[in-house]
């Protein structure tokens, strides 16, 4: 394992100053083989931020007439500092990635100390993992509705069989509701901490756990004192990850709950695609996209400057 | 090239249309409603269709019309009878159906993209002021005209008035027809009404006879009584299920909002006050929502994610003993493959708040309406027409859809087999139609989210509405005061 | 004499454990493929049966006669166009990235970043207004260029990872022998990392695959991807469970095989490259 993350030639493998040389005298042939890229990401993601943000100054409607894109300066940001529904769904996407990475680092962690311990047969357990993690998320929440289906859901059944009677489904009480969404997310993405942190304990050197073995500690002793400083930066990589996917979450909530009942699984993106693509305010979903744009950018930040100075720092 | 420049053409005579049309409400402003404009610039005269022998015309044969409507069994009928105007038009007719929700999606997404994937479609009519004001749908007038071309056995006399003028028509101009005439109306349990037992021990325990509700005290009484445990007897019999007094919706869903309005209305409330000033939060309406809250303690668990389809499915599985509903669901009450209650259910007006009071009913329509980007107008009225002319009435009303004529409610075959027919009609007659304003989207939006806020016990009656208030205030600040609804 | 080690009774009874909590935790999408072959009593009965006589019907409905093909062409359409043009603009510019220095590079591997955790709703609105002006919804190509929003900077981080290997020495020595950038690049270097290349492009597949919202706005009819379609099979008068059960196991299944195949990339794969695996 190993953090890709040196911006320059950090690998033993390449040159030192002939390196230096080499990289600095082609710009013009960089440009040659960065130019596609450049000019499709250009089209397809910096103009339409730039469209998106000159909307955020209009009001623009397709149900309701003479919105057209008029100038309205500040207008939708101002009644987006006062949308409480947006708040909110804000708080509660928050809450719920929060619960979410939480169980998912703890039990994600655990379950990689299980499999590192593992010297034979690794290999099918963690192809097994690795499914929650890369099945489509709209057939997952069409699953997961299927199991809690109050009528005839297999979950339902089972606590049954357990002697827990619930009249009334899952999906349909607010509090268990997020609950099951919690644990749903759960379920698809701790897998995804385990192999990162798997990954991660392989590359531990043996050395420092036999010393310590040597002085006497114990396995509970090895494991956060001497893997865990060791696992810190690719733990916070994983975790950093999971939090930028977590405040988006929209097709799983989609198809579930579509946000009830009530308010109780309203998250901020289905919140901004209510408001886009079901109340057709544009411009005003536009500015709140802004926001969500923002809050992926402090992430973004976070990233680069935890991986990528580590990454120098290291060197 | 043709294409294009017949089509900028269009662009241009809407323009023009529209300026005539603004002269004449603005000259008809002070006046009382201004008479249906009969010189209309865009008519159809040129195209004197060939007709034939039966009356059909066979000129648009060999083209397709995309066709969108919603999910229902109503649709489900006309789909089923559409091959009978393939055989007399030649045209063939694609039918794709959706929920209400990802219906009014699909066709605000094509119309705003001028795509053109749908050349008529079966919309709700609370989108009508939005669709026509944004010009996504054409006016109507002269091809609906009384001298326009016809078809055997469509006659604009025979739509019930009431229903056209309020689902079709937005400031002067018919947008279409209506494609069905749904209406709310009360469900009951007729054979538990009239049983003897049940009816001694409701005596007994309310002090007055057990019938059908006319005020909403008695409605919740009956809920109350009729509500019972798996293991108790219901009329003579042991139940193997849990029975509930009422089903409702309380989905944060369109459905909720519309059946709201039945509660909100009859307490005298209502979205909008005399002068069209909003009035989300007036006393009544937080007195309607108290009541209906207090009327969850007697519907099926689950009802915070039921919408209409789980209010028909419980009263279709015996489960719920009355509900407030959709007119256009009693067919499915009577179907004796899906229904384990054909002939025991009764229908009624919707009950008041107090004795004698007026009745109101929440009209729920479909119009059908053709897209301004279609380049298939006459093919797609032909089969407006044929969907509206008798016989196909006749049979869609047989097959347990709702017409839209005077003469299929008038049909005494039909009075005779159908238990709702009756019913329907005057319910029909004490409609009251919703907000059609541009905004429908947004209050409708607010309002679901709100009154489901409720439904869960999230918040309180006041509180919700007092939100609503706040939230309407701010969507509908360019629209107040309402005038035209 | 047959000797067991204290360390291998260990070792199979962690594997024990492990296994049965993974099949414990598979058990939904088991449900959900014993479900596809159920007929209609069998779904809806309960208790719910676990033994059945398996019947293909719903996969007939769902993909003959409700045209749920075209849905899973649409799919392959979009995730191999969207993988390719993601491949051909991207692996040059990682290549370039960890090979020539420009002032430019830590901006430009940081705006890759930051476009990779863009929620796709960001986008959503511009790129639905510019592609209706355009009259591109309901066409591939809306669909298409919106996927590569975010494969492209993951197919740019994730191939950095693996020319970051290759020693810039064999650059050199192939620049020396005479050989231009762009044949270095293709002659030399690229077949060093096919398997990289394989990886991210399976990768890349995968992501368009399972991608919903962005599909969900710019695609129609005629173009509804996998994920767009199935829930149409929700409907007022039903939801017809077994078919869906049938659609998504088909639609999961590929993913499945493909991401077994590249296993050995998954962690670097699923953080785009920025931790190498085993």
């Amino acid at each position: 394992m190993q953090m890709m993350s040196n911006l320059k030639q950090g690998s033993p493998a390449s040159g030192s100053w002939r390196t230096q040389f080499y990289l600095s005298r082609n710009t013009k042939i960089a440009i040659g083989f960065l130019l596609p890229s450049i000019v499709l990401l250009a089209a397809i993601i910096l103009f339409p931020i730039g469209y998106s943000l000159a909307l955020t100054f209009q009001s623009y409607s397709l149900v309701i007439p003479g919105k057209t894109g008029q100038w309205a300066g500040f207008e939708n940001y101002l009644k987006f500092l006062g949308d409480k529904a947006f708040w909110a769904a804000l708080g509660r996407v928050g809450l719920f990635t929060l619960l979410a990475v939480s169980f998912e680092v703890v039990i994600g962690v655990a379950f990689a100390y299980l499999l590192n311990a593992i010297r034979f047969g690794r290999r099918l357990l963690t192809s097994l993992l690795l499914i929650p993690t890369i099945l489509t998320p709209v057939v997952i929440g069409l699953m997961f509705n299927l199991i809690f289906n109050a009528q005839f859901g297999l979950f339902n059944y089972l606590l049954k069989l357990a002697g827990i009677q619930i009249t009334d489904g899952i999906l349909n009480n607010p509090s268990t509701a997020f609950a099951a969404l919690v644990a749903i997310d759960v379920w698809e993405w701790m897998p995804f901490i385990a192999l990162i942190m798997l990954a991660g304990m392989q590359a531990i050197p043996e050395q420092p756990i036999e010393a310590a073995q040597i002085d006497g500690a114990n396995g509970w002793q090895i494991f956060w004192q001497v893997m865990m400083p060791m696992l810190r930066p690719v733990l916070i990589v994983a975790i950093l990850f999971r939090a930028a996917e977590a405040i988006r979450e929209f097709d799983k909530v989609y198809i579930l709950t579509g946000g009830g009942p009530g308010t109780a699984t309203e998250v901020a993106d289905l919140y901004l695609y209510r408001v886009s693509f079901s109340n057709w305010d544009l411009s005003y979903g536009a500015t709140l996209g802004m926001v969500m744009f923002t809050l992926a950018m402090v992430v973004a930040v976070l990233y680069f400057f935890i991986t990528v100075k580590r990454g120098e720092e290291q060197r | 090239m043709k294409k294009i420049h017949t089509w900028s053409k269009m662009n241009l005579s809407r323009y023009t249309y529209i300026v005539i049309s603004l002269v004449l409400v603005l000259s008809f402003a002070a006046c009382t409603p201004a008479p249906t404009p009969t010189a209309a610039p865009e008519t159809s005269t040129e195209n004197e269709a060939p007709v034939a022998e039966s009356g059909w015309s066979k000129e648009y044969e060999g083209t397709t019309l995309n066709f969108i409507a919603e999910a229902t069994l109503n649709t489900t009928i006309l789909k089923e009878l559409l091959p009978d105007f393939s055989e007399k038009t030649g045209i063939t007719v694609n039918v794709e159906e959706a929920p209400y929700d990802s219906l009014v999606q699909k066709v605000v997404l094509d119309f705003s993209t001028h795509k053109g994937g749908y050349d008529i479609i079966s919309m709700p009519y609370e989108y009508l002021g939005s669709f026509a004001e944004n010009e996504y749908i054409m006016p109507l007038d002269a091809e609906l005209s009384k001298d326009a071309a016809s078809v055997p056995g469509f006659d604009t006399d025979n739509l019930i008035p009431g229903l056209w003028e309020a689902s079709t028509k937005w400031k002067d101009h018919i947008y279409g027809m209506p494609s069905n005439s749904a209406v709310m109306m009360m469900f009951y349990r007729k054979d538990l009404m009239e049983n003897e037992q049940e009816k001694a021990a409701f005596e007994e325990k309310y002090g007055y006879p057990l019938a059908p509700a006319t005020t909403w005290a008695q409605y919740r009484d009956i809920a109350e009584f009729f509500t019972r445990k798996s293991g108790d007897t219901l009329a003579g019999e042991t139940l193997t299920q849990d029975f509930y007094g009422v089903s409702l919706a309380g989905k944060r869903h369109i459905a909720t909002v519309l059946e709201w309005f039945n509660y909100a209305w009859t307490y005298g409330g209502g979205l909008f006050d005399g002068a069209g000033q909003l009035q989300a939060n007036a006393d009544a309406n937080v007195k309607s929502l108290e009541y209906w809250a207090d009327l969850t303690a007697f519907a099926p668990p689950g009802y915070t994610s039921a919408t209409w389809d789980e209010v028909t499915a419980a009263l279709q599985q015996g489960t719920a003993a009355q509900a407030i509903t959709w007119a256009d669901t009693a067919g499915s009450m009577e179907d004796p493959d899906a229904s384990k209650v054909k002939g025991n259910m009764g229908y009624a007006s919707i009950p008041t708040l107090n004795e004698g009071d007026k009745k109101v009913a929440h009209l729920g329509s479909w119009i059908y309406a053709i897209s301004v980007d279609t380049t298939k107008k006459d093919a797609a009225l032909l089969m407006m027409k044929w969907a509206l002319s008798e016989d196909v009435q006749l049979k869609l009303s047989q097959a347990g859809g709702l017409p839209a004529t005077i003469a299929a409610f008038s049909d005494p075959t039909l009075n005779e087999q159908l238990p709702y027919w009756k019913q329907t009609m005057v319910s029909l007659e004490e409609s009251r139609i919703r907000p059609r304003i541009p905004q429908w989207g947004q209050i409708s939006d607010i309002l679901s989210e709100q009154l489901s806020r409720v439904m869960v016990k999230e918040a309180s009656p006041t509180d919700a509405l007092n939100e609503a208030q706040t939230q309407l205030q701010e969507a509908l600040k360019d629209a107040l005061p309402v005038t035209a609804e | 004499m047959i000797v067991i080690k204290r360390r291998d009774v260990r070792n199979g009874l962690i594997f024990s454990i492990a296994l049965i909590i993974l099949l414990l935790m598979l058990v939904p999408y088991l449900w959900l493929a014993l479900t596809a072959v159920k007929n209609r009593v069998d779904i809806f009965s309960i208790p719910p049966k676990f033994f059945i006589t398996p019947s293909w019907e719903n996969f007939h409905v769902a993909f003959v006669e409700k045209g749920f093909l075209q849905s899973l062409r649409n799919s392959i359409i979009v995730a191999l166009s969207s993988t390719l043009i993601t491949l051909f603009a991207g692996v040059p510019a990682a290549y370039s990235l960890t090979r020539f220095s420009t002032r430019g590079n830590n901006l430009y591997l940081f705006f890759l970043l930051a476009a990779r955790l863009l929620p796709g709703i960001v986008l959503a609105v511009p790129l639905f207004i510019l592609f209706s002006k355009a009259r591109l919804i309901n066409n591939y190509s809306a669909v298409v260029l919106s996927h590569i929003t975010f494969n492209l900077p993951f197919a740019v981080w994730m191939m950095r990872s693996f020319f970051l290997e290759v020693p810039i020495a064999l650059d050199e020595a192939a620049t020396m022998d005479g050989c231009t950038p762009f044949a270095t690049f293709t002659k030399i270097i690229l077949p060093l990392v096919k398997g990289g290349l394989v990886a991210t492009g399976i990768f890349c597949l995968i992501n368009s695959w399972n991608e919903f919202l962005l599909a969900l706005i710019l695609t129609g009819r005629e173009t509804a991807t996998m994920p767009v379609a199935i829930p149409g099979l929700m409907t007022p008068l039903g939801t017809f469970w077994g078919q869906i059960a049938a659609v998504g196991t088909v639609t999961t299944l590929p993913v499945i095989i493909f991401a077994l195949i590249v296993q050995k990339h998954i962690v670097q794969g699923m953080t785009g490259g920025a931790i190498q695996g085993e």
